[in-house]
Formats: C-alpha cells, structure tokens, sequence
C-alpha cells in the first residue's frame, strides 16, 4: 500500500502546478531596459521598456518585435516595480534588465537609494551597465521605445562599444559597489543624452561622481580617455587624435599601446602627487609621413608630450573643481601612507591634493608603412 | 520425482542395460522418435533417433549403411560418425537423444548404447551485424550456432591459451551455454565467480542471454548494464584479448562479455581501426553525447521554469515567443514530446525498413512541426527532445542508450521541482550510484572511482597502441611490448 501512496505521490507531483520558486518564462515579462527618475514629492518613477516577439501565425515564424514602455511611481523603488506589475499581464520581472539609466534628478542625489532594491535581488543582472543621462530617464527611455525597435540591446551595445574605445570606465552593477562604499575612491559614468538634431541617444561624454552623487560636470571623451590612461585602466583601443601646427601638417591620430605610471605622493604644505605617464603610441594617421626619420619622431614625442601634459593639467583642474577623486589618489593614500591620509581625511580630503601630472610619449609603431 | 532418482541410480549400478522401453517412456513416445532394427552380423542393432533434430542423410551414409556392411563387429572402427561415445545410463542416453546424437543399441545381455553425432544444423550463413554497425570494422556477426561462434570467435583470437568450457543449464528444458576465455590472461578470481554464478542457475528454461544477465550481474536494481552484449565477433576477441570472459549461449546470435565497466560501453571497434586522433574525438564524442542525451531536457525545464536570467537575452525573447503558446508546464510539455517519439521509435522497429522510412518522416517531421504550430510544445522543447533523441543514438550499445532514458526521465522531474538544484542532486545521486557499482567485484565507474591514470589510455581518448601497454605487474592484461616504435631510433642512428 505504501508502495502505491508514493508512487501516486511522485506521479502526481509533477502535474500540481505552483511549485515553490517556480518562475515560468512564459509568465514573465521581460524587462530588457529601466530608467530611474526623481518625480514631485520625492517619489521614484521607474520607466522600463518590456519586450515581446511574436511569431506570427499566418507568416509561418516569421516574428516581429515589439515594445512596451511602462512607467510605474512610487515611495521606493520596489514599490514603483509593484506598480507597473499591476499594469502588466504576467509578472514583471527586472532580472534581464541589462542597460540601467538614471535621470538627472536621481544622479544628484544619493544614487544608491535606487541601486539598493536591485543588490537585494538575487536575479538581477550584476553585469549589467549604468549609465545616467543630461534629461529624465523617462524621455530617453520613450524615445528609445519609438525609434529604436529593431535593434537588440542598443544602448547596451552603445555603451560597450564606447568601453572597448576606452571612452568611457567600465562600470557594472556589481563594479559600482566598491566605488560605492570606498571613501577614497570615486567614478564616473556614461552621459548619455539625445541630440536633438540626430534625434538619436549618444554618449556625450563620461560624468564625474563625487562620494554617490553627481557633481555636475561632465567630460569629453578625449578627456575621459586620457584619464583612463593616467588610471592605467584602458581598453587594448585607446584611440586619440591632437591638433599640431599648420606647419607641421594639421593633425595625428595615435594608438595607445601600453602605459606606465609612476606615482609619488610627497606631503609638504598639501599632498603632492606627481605622476608620470609613459605612453607607448602607434601613429595611425599622419599623413605628412616620413616616419622613418628620427628627427620627425622626436618632434612628434615632443610636440604630444607637451600637449597632453597640458591636457591633463586642465583635466586634473577639472576634476580638482569638482573634487571628484576618480583616479583613486585617497585609497593609494590608505594603502600606502595611512599617516598622510588620517591628516587629510575627511568628506573634502581631495581639496588637499595637488596633482602635477607630466606625460612622455614614445613612438613605438607607425603602422605597417613609415 | 523421487522415484526417477532412484531409478537412475539403479541403471548407473547396472552399467550399459539400456532400456528401450523405459528412454521410449521417458520421451512420452513422441511420434518424431523413430527407431530402426539392423541385422548384421549375427547381432541385432537397434538405432534410436529423433527423427526432426538428426540429419538423414549422415545417418543413412554414415551409420546405417556401414552397419549393414559392416564385416565384424567393431562398431568404433567401422562406422563414420566424427564422434562415438558409449551411453552409460538411460539418463544420458536421452540427453544425447536430444542434441541431435543417435542412439546405436547393441542387443545382447547388456544392452550396450553409442551416441553417435548425426545432428542436423539449421546455421546461417554468417552476416553483417544489424545493430553494432562500423564504418571500417569486420562485417562478420554471430550467427546462432554456438559452435559456429566458437569458431568465429577463435579465428580472431588464435592462442593456445583460448579455453571453452561448456555448461548445460535450465532444467526442464536445456540449453547449452559456453564459456570462452584466455588461460593465463583472464583473472583466476573473475573465472572462478563466473563459473559459480552459471551453475548456481537453476532455472526453468533459459529463454535468452536476458535469463542468464539476470541471474549473474552484480545489481540487478539499476538502470546501468554489467554485461556487455555484443553480435560482433571482432569485439568479443578484442575483449577476450582484455581479459574478459564471453559467454555464448546457443540458439542466440548474441552473446555476452563480462566483466564490463561503464567505459567499455563507450568503446567500438571503429576506434581501434581508425587512427588515434580519431578514434579519441570519436569517443570524446559519445560521451559528450552521453551527458547531452541525460541532461540537456533536464536543463530546458530548470531554465524555462527557474533560472531564466541564466539564458543570453535575444534567446530569452525568442523561447519566451513560442513558449507563450503552449498552454503546458515544460515538464508536461517535454513530456509529450518524449513520449511520442518513444512511440515513433518503438513503431518503427516492428515496421518493415521500407515502410518505415516514409513513416519516420511522417512521423518525425509532420508530427513535430504541426504540434508546434498547433503550441502543444513550443520550438524550444522540439530541438531539445530532438538533439537527446539523436544523442542518444550516438550510443554504440543499445542497453546503456537506453540507461539514458531511465535516469533521464527522474532527472527531468528533479529539474522540474527544484531547478538547477535538482538536476546538481540528481547528477549526484547518479555519480555515487555509479561509483558503487560492481561488476563481478570489478569496480564499474572504474577508472574514475577508483582513480587510475594508467586506465585512462583508453577511456576518454585512446592513446596510440605503442602507448597502451600497462605498467602494474597485476594488470590482468597482456603487458604489451613498450617499444613497437623501436624503429624510429634505429632510423635516426643510421649513417647518411
């Protein structure tokens, strides 16, 4: 008898429907981008474009794409998700959710009271990108709904690609944490905003965060990429292009092959970070030519040496304005001089920074003609 | 019962008194026992036979005829039969009846008998094997003449060392049942517990090589095969080669080797043929398939009902599109699926070949694509019934394809419940049951539990042949000659 209860048992089993944490795709509402705002009252609203293919019927499985865009308020941002689940069929679901973007409103403030309910989430996507952009998300995300229907994950794609262009920090859901929480670190994040001429999203450059929240100030992709060198944390494409005299034939574009930084932290009246940037550059565009020549290879060194020495000064002006410490001078200070650091710690330790950068360029490589 | 006994032991007293009558009795005087009385001589000869098992014409030419001739009263030098022996008892008289012998009754005081070899045989020709098919391997099967396959199987393996032992078994009805070895290379031990395990049967009747698996494997309580069935004779020698033990049952073109690990069902003869490269791809290849054919529904259930975060996202929109018509959870879904191409499979083995290649395309085709336009299971579920169904096909034995099918259906229900985390238990449970097996007290999941790197030359991959020889002294293998390859250092000391 026992025998049979059990086997009716496991037969029956597997026909009962609602198994404990059973998650059905085909119940599911796969959210494949979210937005983040800051509304009136202080209430969040989450914007997320859910999308569906279908195969059709009649066209034998030929299948068409299409986007919904939800928006859903609320006092919390889990509370925002509840409300869009009750405007969808099936379960809203964030955990595929690849590319997240935060408004403006949201970037000034403490951005992790937005990023809290997705770490506690188990599902969610760690490796998925943020972004922020110069507008609410809402409008980007709306526009991204109309225009952008056809194309995968463009925005994650967006990203990525500027991040293998060493354009922009690469920045994860799970990387951000560490910036998050470390009192002498700081980052950035891709600025994205839609021009309205192209009526297209484009990333216009990388934001500067101080401590969690936006300082205001953005930078160029140039600039971007020179402090990804000077942070030693570039893509294998490194791709920058100086203006140089009329004379000395308008313009070079040059790869950055491999960086070297020597770093010296000197407390005197404030704390002097000397930093010296070798880079090791391929010529990519030159079209003045005879690269074969030392002297045209020693002017070229000299000439970019001297322009991104500037540069950088402006870029580190920049960041000094803004205090935002992306480069990670405060956690070098823990680490490596704890003694200068307990001086100097505190919300606005950066103020007592001076950095003076120097950078040196040799031509390694001019392609494969000279 | 008890009667009988005594009987024969009366007649064992009383050498060489057969009884017509009472062998007569015995056989229920079966109208197909035929017997004939010979004058020559001066002496009365009574020839006993079955009519339907003895081949008439041996024994007009060779026994009757020379009889009658016959100028004294030598019977052993005078007659042609390749095989005399005197019958002692009416017991083995009968016996002899029925393997196809005559039973020559030399009247006197005694009635003296001889079983004479007349029996007729009903042997195939030999022919390519159906199941085990290789590309470049022998097209030679066994047939289902034991004698045949003996001889099959010592053309491939010619050793002084090659041993046939013979048994009788089932006792109502007989069957002869052969036992081939290597002396010298086989394990005592193995040989020993064999020939236990064989004469500890006492069944009935032995109806195929499936009475005798059952009686003599290890475990019988587990979806894993001990005993490797094999119609091809060049598989069979190469194992004898490997010190293992075949036995042949007569009447059945199959025949049974043993011990057998997990591994040596991975093994075909095709990879000993072809180069080693080859060879080990084509094994990597089947055990991949293996794993494939055992989880991979398994996965699908645990990914479209748990852990679809896991999934790349264009995939997910795409499952999730044909997903949303089926109105079945992906258990029942697979389920329907699997249970009609078991349907499919199992029909068309009764179907003649030529019937069943226009219904596998009906069946295979039509049916799969209607049913996902119709969303009773969704195109995710129809390429992974298919690619299990096609990987476990890949399987070269029959019997461990079919393992597949039982632990799978367990593991599909586990993924269906609990997720990833049951398919990691139920993966587990299978490991350690495997790791418990034995085979006649061989370890089956050897060489991986326990560990042996020696063993490994012929498991994932195969190594060259110059590589196969085994280093410990305890190996029950022939220890190979380490340097086949001597010539390569012989050529390179040459003087140019």
């Amino acid at each position: 008898m026992r025998k049979i209860e059990l086997f009716l048992i496991f037969f029956i089993l597997p026909l009962l429907a609602g198994c404990w944490d059973e998650r059905l795709l085909k119940n599911s509402r796969t959210v494949y981008l979210s937005g983040f705002d800051l509304v009136e009252n202080g209430d969040y609203q989450t914007t997320s474009i859910i999308r569906d293919m279908n195969i059709s019927e009649s066209s034998r499985g030929e299948i068409s794409i299409s986007n919904q865009l939800v928006t859903g308020k609320g006092g919390s941002i889990k509370e925002a998700s509840m409300t869009i689940d009750q405007s969808v069929p099936g379960n809203y679901d964030p955990a595929k959710g690849r590319t997240l973007i935060l408004g403006i409103d949201v970037a000034k403030g403490d951005i992790y009271n937005v990023l809290d309910s997705l770490y506690r989430d188990p599902r969610v996507d760690l490796n998925a990108k943020i972004a922020m952009t110069d507008n609410s998300a809402n409008e980007l995300i709306t526009h991204l709904s109309e225009n952008e229907v056809e194309k995968g994950e463009y925005l994650y794609e967006l990203i990525h690609s500027s991040e293998t262009h060493s354009e922009i920090q690469d920045i994860t859901l799970k990387s951000i944490r560490t910036y998050l929480f470390d009192e002498g670190k700081d980052f950035m994040l891709p600025y994205l905003s839609k021009d309205e001429e192209d009526n297209e999203v484009k990333i216009k450059g990388t934001a500067l965060f101080n401590d969690n929240s936006f300082t205001g100030q953005f930078l160029s992709p140039d600039e971007s990429t020179l402090l990804l060198l000077f942070m030693e944390t570039q893509s294998p494409k490194a791709l920058l292009t100086e203006q140089l005299d009329e004379k000395a034939g308008g313009s070079v574009s040059y790869n950055v092959k491999s960086v070297s930084r020597k770093l010296k932290l000197e407390k005197e009246e404030k704390v002097h970070a000397n930093i010296m940037l070798q880079l090791d550059v391929e010529i990519v565009d030159y079209p003045p030519d005879h690269l074969d020549k030392q002297e045209t290879i020693i002017f070229l060194e000299n000439r970019l040496s001297k322009i991104l020495t500037e540069k950088a000064d402006g870029l580190f002006k920049k960041l000094a304005a803004n205090q935002s410490d992306v480069l990670g001078l405060g956690r070098e200070l823990i680490a490596f001089h704890p003694s200068i650091w307990k001086e100097i710690m505190g919300v606005n330790y950066y103020e007592h920074i001076l950095i003076n950068p120097e950078v040196k360029v040799n031509v390694r490589s001019s392609g494969i003609i000279l | 019962m008890r009667f009988k006994r005594n009987k024969s032991k009366k007649s064992l007293i009383n050498q060489a008194n057969l009884s017509i009558e009472n062998i007569k009795s015995q056989l229920n005087h079966t109208s197909d026992l035929k017997d004939r009385e010979i004058h020559s001589n001066n002496q009365i000869y009574i020839i006993l036979y079955i009519n339907s098992l003895v081949d008439q014409e041996k024994l007009e030419s060779k026994i009757i005829k020379p009889l009658i001739k016959m100028e004294n009263n030598n019977i052993l030098n005078e007659l042609y039969s390749q095989e005399i022996s005197t019958a002692k008892s009416d017991k083995k008289a009968i016996s002899g009846l029925l393997d196809g012998y005559c039973l020559l009754i030399k009247k006197g005081r005694n009635n003296e008998g001889f079983l004479l070899k007349t029996n007729a045989s009903t042997d195939r020709d030999v022919s390519e094997p159906i199941v085990e098919k290789t590309i470049l391997g022998a097209k030679v099967g066994f047939v289902e003449s034991l004698d045949k396959n003996i001889f099959l199987l010592r053309t491939l393996t010619k050793s002084p060392d090659f041993t046939v032992k013979k048994y009788t078994l089932g006792s109502s009805t007989t069957t002869n049942v052969s036992l081939v070895y290597l002396d010298h290379v086989t394990d005592p031990e193995i040989i020993k517990k064999v020939e236990q395990r064989i004469k500890s049967i006492t069944l009935d009747s032995i109806r195929s090589e499936g009475n005798i698996q059952d009686c003599i494997e290890d475990h019988t309580v587990t979806p894993f095969p001990q005993l490797l069935l094999t119609e091809r004779p060049d598989r069979a020698s190469a194992n004898l080669k490997d010190g293992r033990v075949a036995l042949i049952i007569d009447g059945s073109p199959t025949v049974i080797i043993l011990p057998a690990t997990f591994m040596t069902f991975f093994q075909t003869p095709d990879d000993y043929i072809t180069r080693w490269w080859l060879g080990s791809f084509f094994r990597f290849i089947r055990l991949i398939s293996y794993i494939i054919a055992l989880i991979l529904p398994a996965l699908y259930i645990a990914f479209v009902s748990f852990h679809y975060e896991a999934i790349p996202l264009e995939l997910v929109y795409s499952l999730q599109s044909s997903l949303s018509y089926v109105p079945f959870r992906p258990f029942m879904e697979l389920m329907i699926m699997q249970f009609s191409l078991e349907l499919l499979r199992e029909a068309s083995i009764r179907l003649p070949p030529s019937v069943a290649q226009t219904f596998g395309i009906v069946g295979g085709l039509v049916v799969g694509t209607a049913m996902v336009e119709a969303g009773i299971v969704s195109y995710g579920g129809l390429i992974v019934v298919a690619l299990t169904s096609v990987s476990s096909f890949v399987q070269p034995n029959l019997e461990m394809s079919s393992s597949i099918r039982i632990i799978g259906f367990p593991l599909m229900l586990l993924a269906a419940i609990f997720g990833f985390l049951g398919i990691v238990i139920g993966v587990l449970f299978v490991f350690i049951h495997l790791s418990r097996l034995t085979s006649f007290g061989l370890p089956y999941f050897s060489p991986f539990v326990p560990l042996n790197m020696e063993e490994f030359k012929d498991t994932i991959i195969r190594v060259p042949s110059w590589m196969m020889y085994k280093n410990s002294e305890n190996s029950p293998h022939y220890k190979q000659e380490k340097r086949s390859r001597k010539w390569k250092l012989d050529e390179s000391e040459e003087p140019y």
